[in-house]
């Protein structure tokens, strides 16, 4: 598990471990003293100076696998501690054999600190040893780590660079060789600014204080003129220079990008700008980029080790998501989107839907059910007919495994054989001949109340101007009768079903049709 | 009792409306729109012209995709026209499918004819069809047999073995007539055909 850990949070925590907050600031010591002091401890500690030397072997030569990283994060807690503190730190691990600990060194490679000081040690005696060990080891850590992730209190910057080898090379590339300049101690020495490094020698450090920078600042931005357009906006200049968070920050996060460069989401920033590093006010808004990513994973030092790479490949995805959310369109709305009402407003459609829904439930099973709804459908029209044909040939066609079924059902609806609604007998007076005709369309509103047949002959022989009055058809439910033709005049009759006792009802109603029709401006059909 | 007075003439003007038959009385003209409009015959008739048109059509794997060609054509006709009916509507178009290639067309129009001659035998087994009619159906599948030189396309041996497979135990009927006897006759030429010779024996020799 620990071995697939990614190379590049390995390579962080590595480069974060140099950047020693309190060996700073409480000493203004040159960096001869500080490695006579890594030599001290590397002394004094055998279990963690080993480690910390096969670290510092692992970075120079391939920098990857957890063993480096817990090497190194010892070492920055024995630097975080004052000498003293590591030496009697130290004191318990004398007293393990050199034996055990070259073995847990070698064998450690691929396991988690406290696995590794539980697991490898074989002899019981020194197994007590270990875990003091390594509740020290957490204790220290943790305290270390909150030191570290808890920086607002102490104006203190980080520009430290050693483990001579490669990546220190890439993090003064990345860092702008100014930063690393000659050692230049001064009592207020917080804010290390790498930005405004002037100094050219790039193994040298130079400590800039905080008021000298803003100094800077004001010596840029001229007081009432309003900065160029040109430059980078000023907020830029005040996070890396006025913040000292911000650029505490950037320690991990320049880090993280530096060493992980080419992996990751960090690498990609790296990438982007790595052709621009000859020009610094470039520099700096790529700083400022780097603050916002480096803000995300401050709470990733508060926790563990462990969890702490979980959590930074987690923020790392995140952090890609966000990086370039791409303009969405806007939805719009179909002219041809599923609408209810516009479904049933056409009839014809409703009962075709119905008999494509009735069909495709079909099976021999609820045959019988199913084929009793289809024959009471009503055929309001000819073309429905035709519809409702067509649509069950095309499923007996394309469903040959259920043709069997689907003829069953023809046969059906073949027996309940019946005159369609549509159909209309047509008597023609003249010839005293019936006939039939399909689909007749009558304009029903313009309706005429006869007594009853006997009358029909007698209205079509009637002339144009001694025509009753027409009425509309209200709520009249009609039922299709005969129809009558003579001498190019055709009388389609309806029969409107009622109840005997409803009959004098109706005709009230009919009566205020006709009041209503007499008023102007009304429509006279209802 | 209600009624509505038009003019005939511009109601019978249209193709769409007219007068049929001319019956002494209002039953038999009932009876005779019984029969035009049923759902039978409307039914039968789709089912005939659709296997006309199989009929036409087939003639091998040449004619068959002529006539894929020509769906395809007709399918790609009825996109463009309804492409510019929206447009005259004002409504931006319903997104068509993707254009099929031929051999799907092909397939299709297989499926159906096989479909459809399926979906025949089973409404002679529901006695919609008389077994004349199969007969006839299946001397346009096989062709005459009276000239041996005709030999049916693997498309209608495949439709006509599908028929028999339908059908087969109805024909078996002590009525089965000369017809059957027929198909028994052509079995040994067909056995000539490759690929569904074997299936077509198999079902013409029961």
């Amino acid at each position: 598990m620990s071995s697939n850990q990614p190379l590049p949070t390995d390579a962080t925590i590595v480069s974060i471990a140099p950047q020693d907050d309190d060996f700073e600031d409480s000493a203004d010591v040159v960096e001869g003293s500080h490695q006579m002091i890594d030599c001290s401890i590397t002394q004094a500690q055998p279990c963690i100076t080993s480690k910390s030397a096969e670290s510092n072997a692992t970075n120079e030569t391939a920098p990857m696998g957890l063993e480096s990283d817990h090497g190194t994060t010892n070492l920055k807690d024995a630097q975080g501690e004052c000498p003293s503190t590591a030496e009697s730190l130290a004191a318990p691990d004398l007293k393990m054999p050199a034996a055990i600990n070259t073995q847990s060194l070698s064998n450690s490679a691929p396991v988690l600190p406290r696995s590794e000081s539980s697991d490898v040690v074989p002899a019981k005696k020194n197994k007590a040893a270990f875990k003091k060990r390594a509740a020290e080891f957490d204790k220290k850590q943790g305290r270390t780590l909150d030191a570290f992730a808890a920086p607002k209190g102490r104006p203190s910057e980080v520009d430290v660079v050693h483990n001579a080898g490669p990546q220190d090379l890439i993090i003064d590339s990345w860092e702008d060789v100014g930063a690393v300049a000659s050692s230049t101690p001064s009592p207020m020495s917080s804010a290390s600014m790498d930005v405004s490094g002037t100094s050219l020698a790039p193994i040298e450090r130079r400590v800039y204080a905080k008021e000298r920078l803003l100094e800077l600042r004001s010596m840029c931005y001229e007081a009432g003129s309003a900065p160029n357009a040109a430059l980078p906006s000023f907020i830029v200049e005040k996070s890396t220079s006025c913040d000292p968070r911000a650029g505490r920050r950037l320690g991990p996060g320049g880090a993280t990008r530096s060493s992980g460069a080419g992996a990751g989401g960090g690498g990609s920033g790296g990438g982007r700008y790595g052709g621009s590093m000859d020009d610094p006010r470039r520099d700096q808004s790529l700083r400022h980029n780097g603050d916002g990513r480096a803000r995300h994973r401050k709470p990733d030092h508060s926790t563990t080790d462990k969890w702490d790479r979980g959590q930074r490949v987690k923020q790392k995805e995140s952090l890609n998501e966000n990086w370039g959310p791409e303009p969405v369109e806007p939805l719009k709305t179909s002219v041809h989107r599923w609408d209810r009402k516009r479904k049933a407003a056409d009839t014809l459609e409703v009962s075709i839907s119905k008999v494509t829904s009735i069909l495709n439930k079909m099976t021999p099973d609820n045959f019988e059910k199913l084929a009793s709804q289809l024959c009471e459908l009503e055929m309001t029209s000819s073309e429905m007919l035709r519809r409702v044909i067509g649509v069950l040939f095309d499923k007996a066609v394309d469903e040959p495994h259920f043709a069997v079924v689907y003829a069953a059902l023809c046969a059906r609806l073949a027996e309940t054989t019946r005159v369609w609604p549509f159909i209309r007998s047509v008597k023609d007076e003249n010839a005293g001949t019936w006939s039939w005709v399909a689909d007749l369309d009558v304009d029903t509103t313009r309706l005429i109340p006869l007594d009853d047949f006997d009358s029909v002959e007698q209205f079509l022989d009637t002339p144009e101007s001694a025509i009753p009055a027409e009425i509309g058809v209200g709520q009249l439910q009609l039922q299709p009768s005969d129809c009558f033709l003579k001498n190019d005049t055709l009388v389609s009759c309806y029969y409107a079903a009622q109840r005997p006792g409803v009959v004098r009802i109706s005709t009230s109603v009919l009566q205020q049709h006709l009041l209503r029709s007499s008023i102007p401006g009304v429509c006279s059909t209802s | 009792m209600f009624a509505v007075r038009h003019d005939a003439k511009s109601t019978f003007g249209n193709e769409k409306t007219k007068l049929f038959g001319a019956f002494g009385t209002k039953e038999e003209a009932q009876q005779d729109a019984m029969k035009k409009a049923s759902f039978k015959r409307l039914l039968l008739n789709q089912c005939q012209e659709e296997f006309e048109r199989n009929v036409r059509s087939s003639g091998g794997a040449a004619a068959l995709e002529a006539a894929a060609r020509e769906a395809k054509e007709k399918a790609k006709e009825d996109v463009v026209e309804a492409i510019r009916l929206a447009a005259e509507q004002g409504v931006p178009p319903i997104e068509t499918p993707d254009e099929l290639e031929l051999e799907v067309w092909v397939m299709k129009l297989k499926r159906r004819m096989l479909g459809n001659v399926k979906f025949i035998g089973e409404l002679f087994k529901q006695q919609l069809l008389k077994e004349k009619i199969m007969h006839e159906c299946v001397k346009l599948l096989l062709g005459s047999f009276d000239d041996p030189s005709t030999v049916p396309d693997d498309e209608s041996i495949e439709a006509a073995a599908k028929l028999f497979l339908t059908i087969g135990k109805q024909l078996e009927s002590p009525a089965a007539s000369r017809a059957k006897l027929d198909t028994s006759n052509v079995a040994p030429h067909l056995t000539h055909q490759v690929g569904v010779s074997f299936n077509v024996t198999g079902i013409a020799s029961d």
